[in-house]
């Protein structure tokens, strides 16, 4: 049966509506409702996260005796990885949570437009994201050696921004299967895992078995960690558009994946009586 | 025929709420997707809503009232049967219907705790899309129609549940909906808490907004709404005015008792006197409270002191007409 969505209003008013949900959900996001609900918390994990990370991942390479340029690839492949927690993680989260809180119900008996409310909630976490991965690349430099002397700067920040961003639309998915299942969260969980071993973080995707290197590209991630690698050994903005471009599409496709999935799963839900299940 | 069907319509557009054969099924399926169980929660319910009606639906635990409101305000689907709201259908016209409708869900979930009474109100204003002029008038004066002005910008973790209850009330006319669907808004509230509720609920029936009002206090039901349905098992078992339900049970009087030291026996000793229909006891407190139905009226109050066990004691006993609740036991029991 379809539905008649937004019937009797003009897509002006459609479009109006859609941007005060997108604008309340964003404020509302930054409230940071998903998981932490104070400043020091977000402190807490921009500057403990990456420091963790890399750190792992940086004196296993020193122990293991790999060169410094092996040990520095880790580093920033790390540094951009960090941000997965907060891109990944929280906005898969958003569905599980207000299933917790019991807030999905009064949600989704509200007409707003699910596109602009999700990603307007999802939209803070872009921002943390991308201050995560910037401080994951101070550590880079200023504790495992990194080279900045001849970086692109300008393209760190774009690559970083929309990789972020990019990322979001995983989370986003990841939080479609959350207004079906129970929780997202153990999905997510194993798509952070999943990123680790796909995304040449660690190592080159050309390292991957043959059947899976088409699975790696399929992360957005994948592109970010070679388009970061080469802003900081100074690639020009225009040298990077390709991968970024690459990068932009896949996030958008994941994205209309996404809310197809969301939109499938909402319908599921309604037939089923799942929205309060948790 | 035609003409049955052609008034039959007439008569649903001139409903808020208009339900015809509302059947809803719920099937568990095993591991391997093969049918384990199929549950039953609504049996094909029939029910119209005038505008500016405070409608009633009543029932235990498990009856089919949550599944009821669920399918109205477009959160589940129904598996048989039609219904309209304010002309619009469940299963098609969600977000015509999801803009004009408020719903109130009864207990402490269904707030963000972590943010202010303020801030939900000023998120759900944008989900329904309120012009941001209008909501900045609006939010101050719902928050002081719930008496929550003072705390507007505590966190709701801290609230009371009279507070959160209040709060679900405004949250669910931020939008100013036509049509409100009340589920159960007085549960685990205290008394002043309730009454509170209930004089909200007043108001705004007397402002002509359409309610549907779920509710297990049959005091509640009667002194609120104008037409009760009682619901059993999925099927509507009954469905009238206060005073004509409890019509349906004038033939019995109440014999109420007050005691001290009654037991369960005490209790199953009344059962089993002749010509009582039913007995209801409150035996949690130190003095117990027991009614017992019987067309017998004080006829049977020697038997029912003489049943007294040795040890316990009378501490009142009053002849009463047969209230909703007499009416409404006789309904789902039958």
């Amino acid at each position: 049966m379809k539905s008649t969505e937004g019937r009797g209003l003009s897509a002006d008013s459609r479009l109006l509506m859609a941007w005060r949900v997108f604008r309340g959900a964003f404020f509302f996001g930054r409230k940071g409702l998903i998981i932490w609900d104070s400043w020091d918390m977000w402190v807490m994990q921009i500057v403990i996260t990456p420091i963790a990370q890399i750190g792992f991942f940086a004196f296993l390479s020193i122990y293991l005796k790999y060169p410094t340029s092996v040990t520095q690839f880790i580093v920033i492949g790390n540094a951009l990885q960090s941000m997965s927690f907060s891109a990944v993680f929280a906005v898969a989260n958003i569905t599980s949570q207000d299933k917790w809180q019991g807030t999905l119900p009064s949600t989704m008996v509200t007409p707003a437009n699910r596109v602009a409310l999700f990603v307007g909630r999802a939209w803070f976490q872009v921002l943390l994201s991308a201050l995560i991965a910037a401080a994951g690349l101070l550590y880079a430099g200023g504790i495992f050696g990194v080279s900045f002397a001849e970086a692109n700067f300008v393209g760190i920040a774009v690559v970083v921004l929309l990789t972020s961003a990019a990322m979001i639309s995983f989370g986003l998915l990841i939080s479609a299967v959350g207004l079906y299942m129970r929780t997202a969260l153990i999905v997510a969980n194993i798509f952070l895992f999943v990123t680790l071993l796909l995304s040449g973080v660690n190592f080159p995707v050309s390292e991957l078995p043959g059947w899976l290197q088409p699975v790696a590209w399929v992360i957005p991630l994948t592109y970010g960690t070679e388009a970061v690698r080469m802003a900081i050994s100074g690639a020009s903005l225009q040298s990077l558009l390709p991968v970024l471009g690459w990068e932009a599409l896949d996030g958008l496709l994941v994205l209309v994946v996404g809310f197809a999935l969301f939109s499938g799963f909402e319908s599921l839900s309604r037939k089923t009586g799942r929205f309060e299940e948790y | 025929m035609q003409v049955l069907q052609t008034s039959r319509e007439a008569a649903t557009q001139k409903a808020a709420i208009s339900v015809q054969g509302l059947t809803r099924e719920y099937v568990t399926r095993n591991f391997f997707g093969g049918v384990s169980r199929t549950t039953m929660a609504l049996s094909g319910i029939d029910f119209q809503v005038g505008y500016g009606e405070l409608f009633g639906l009543i029932g235990p635990n498990g009856a089919g009232k949550t599944t009821t409101i669920k399918i109205l305000t477009t959160l589940l689907t129904p598996t048989g049967g039609d219904a309209k709201i304010l002309g619009l259908d469940v299963r098609k016209d969600l977000y015509e219907i999801r803009r004009r409708i408020g719903i109130v869900f009864g207990g402490e979930r269904g707030l963000y705790n972590r943010v202010s009474a303020f801030d939900n109100l000023r998120y759900f204003s944008d989900l329904y899309g309120v012009d941001p002029a209008v909501a900045r008038k609006r939010i101050p004066e719902l928050l002081s129609v719930v008496g929550l002005t003072d705390r507007a910008q505590e966190k709701v973790e801290k609230y009371s549940r009279g507070m959160k209850q209040r709060l679900h009330i405004a949250k669910a006319l931020v939008h100013d909906p036509e049509l409100i669907f009340l589920d159960e808004p007085t549960i685990g509230l205290d008394p002043g808490g309730a009454r509170d509720i209930r004089n909200m609920v007043r108001e705004l029936k007397a402002q002509g907004k359409t309610i549907l009002l779920t509710t297990h206090y049959m005091f509640e039901a009667e002194e609120l709404c104008q037409r009760i349905a009682v619901i059993s098992k999925g099927k509507i078992v009954a469905l009238d005015t206060p005073s004509e339900l409890k019509n349906m049970v004038r033939d019995i009087s109440v014999i109420e008792l007050r005691t001290y030291g009654a037991t369960m026996e005490y209790v199953e000793a009344l059962r089993r006197l002749p010509n009582v229909v039913r007995v209801v006891a409150d035996l949690d407190s130190e003095q117990q409270s027991i009614r017992v139905q019987t067309p017998l009226g004080a006829d049977l109050l020697p038997m029912v002191a003489a049943a007294l066990p040795a040890g316990a004691k009378m501490i009142d006993r009053t002849i009463k007409e047969p209230t909703l609740e007499d009416a409404y036991l006789r309904l789902v029991e039958e």
